[in-house]
């Protein structure tokens, strides 16, 4: 198992999630309750694929699509 | 692992499920521009147009249309004028008009702001405290999107403008054509298109996003470090049922690849035509009474608003 951080943009808040090994970003977007369509996860600022195998300890933030306007 | 751009050697930024494509930042920013400029032909959406009022809010769609309009706008021979409305919302109005500035500035591009309480007396945050006493029913969202409408229209037909270009992303077209179909809006239905032609004193509406989702307007504003407001409207939280479909349409994308772009098309290619002649054969459109602007009744529904709101805010 790894450990992940993610930080929630929106919400301005901080999750530790705990994924199996060789987890990549799709499980983690998953395991929040998104949609590879719904959200933008970066990592060192920048845009990751869905298919990029996590980090132990990374720290991944979370970029809602949706703007409702 | 990471996964490398289907073009080059560095690392993909995103995947195009729905092309089969994984695409590193810059060959996805050239990816976007050639299907939007693709778009345009195939519709021949500014076709002898020379002057083109942008409806820019300050928000990520509309600040990528700007930006992806204004780079073909000499290939299409056409002229942008910005229109951003100051709508009155707290905070968030006050950080999409300043966006806004910025990207017309960044761009030189002439614009106009038009300030809802200054010019009618009204603000939307002043529609949201007396709505109910003024004894307007529709929802803020609906009544905020006619006034939108109408100040754009209004403006574009004072300038001798051929067409509004606004900023409606795909996910927007099959939340549009998805509700409308619910409720059973006919009208509504046959209204929905990528390219209005202008009729009576409406001047013709262009929807060049209509293709390109939600999540492709924010990568493509975010890797070209354009100034947006990526802050939510505090009136959109009360759309639970916008909210559902959105969050439904995206579930079936990603089982389905491509399925919110074969959804659109097929609607606006195939059936919005065959309801659109129906629909322009039954409207007959006559000046407002009041503001001499297009309506089917006597007074037209921004006025309506309008004098509803004069007589709440002058008591
Ligand atoms: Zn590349
Ligand atoms: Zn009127």
């Amino acid at each position: 198992m790894i450990k992940v951080k993610a930080k929630l943009l929106r919400e301005n808040k901080v999750l530790e999630i705990t994924l199996d090994d060789n987890a990549r970003v799709i499980d983690l977007i998953h395991k929040l309750g998104h949609t590879v369509e719904d959200v933008i996860v970066l990592k060192d600022e920048l845009p990751l694929v869905e298919d990029d195998i996590l980090e132990e300890n990374g720290e991944y933030i979370i970029m809602p699509v949706a703007s409702g306007g | 692992m990471s996964v490398k751009c289907s073009f080059c050697s560095n690392k993909a930024i995103t995947k195009l499920r729905y092309a089969k494509l994984s695409l590193c930042s810059k060959h996805f920013v050239e990816y976007v521009e050639k299907r939007f400029s693709k778009i345009i032909s195939k519709n021949k959406l500014f076709k002898n147009m020379d002057k083109v009022v942008v409806a820019v809010s300050g928000g990520k769609d509309s600040v990528t249309l700007l930006h992806l309009l204004h780079k073909v706008s000499k290939e299409f021979n056409f002229e942008i004028i910005g229109l951003t409305i100051d709508l009155g919302i707290r905070k968030y109005s006050v950080e999409s008009v300043e966006k806004a500035l910025k990207n017309y500035e960044m761009l030189n591009i002439k614009y106009k702001v038009i300030e809802l309480k200054n010019k009618y007396g009204f603000s939307i945050d002043d529609i949201a405290k007396y709505r109910r006493k003024a004894g307007i029913k529709k929802p803020i969202c609906s009544i905020c999107g006619t006034i939108k409408r109408y100040i754009m229209n209004k403006y574009a037909l004072e300038i001798g403008a051929n067409a509004i270009a606004t900023g409606h992303n795909l996910d927007d077209m099959v939340y549009y054509i998805f509700s409308s179909l619910y409720s059973g809006r006919v009208d509504n239905l046959a209204k929905i298109s990528i390219y209005s032609p202008s009729e009576f004193k409406f001047v013709a509406k262009v929807k060049p996003l209509a293709y390109i989702s939600e999540k492709e307007t924010l990568l493509y504003a975010m890797l070209r470090k354009l100034p947006f407001n990526y802050n939510v409207c505090p009136y959109a939280r009360l759309r639970t049922f916008h909210e559902y479909i959105r969050k439904t349409s995206n579930v079936l994308e990603e089982n389905v690849p491509g399925l919110k772009i074969t959804f659109a098309r097929m609607f606006l290619e195939k059936i919005n035509p065959i309801l659109y002649s129906h629909y322009l054969s039954e409207k007959k459109f006559k000046e407002c009474k009041i503001c001499g602007m297009p309506t089917t009744g006597k007074i037209c529904s921004f006025c309506k608003i309008k004098s509803a709101m004069e007589k709440v805010l002058k008591k």
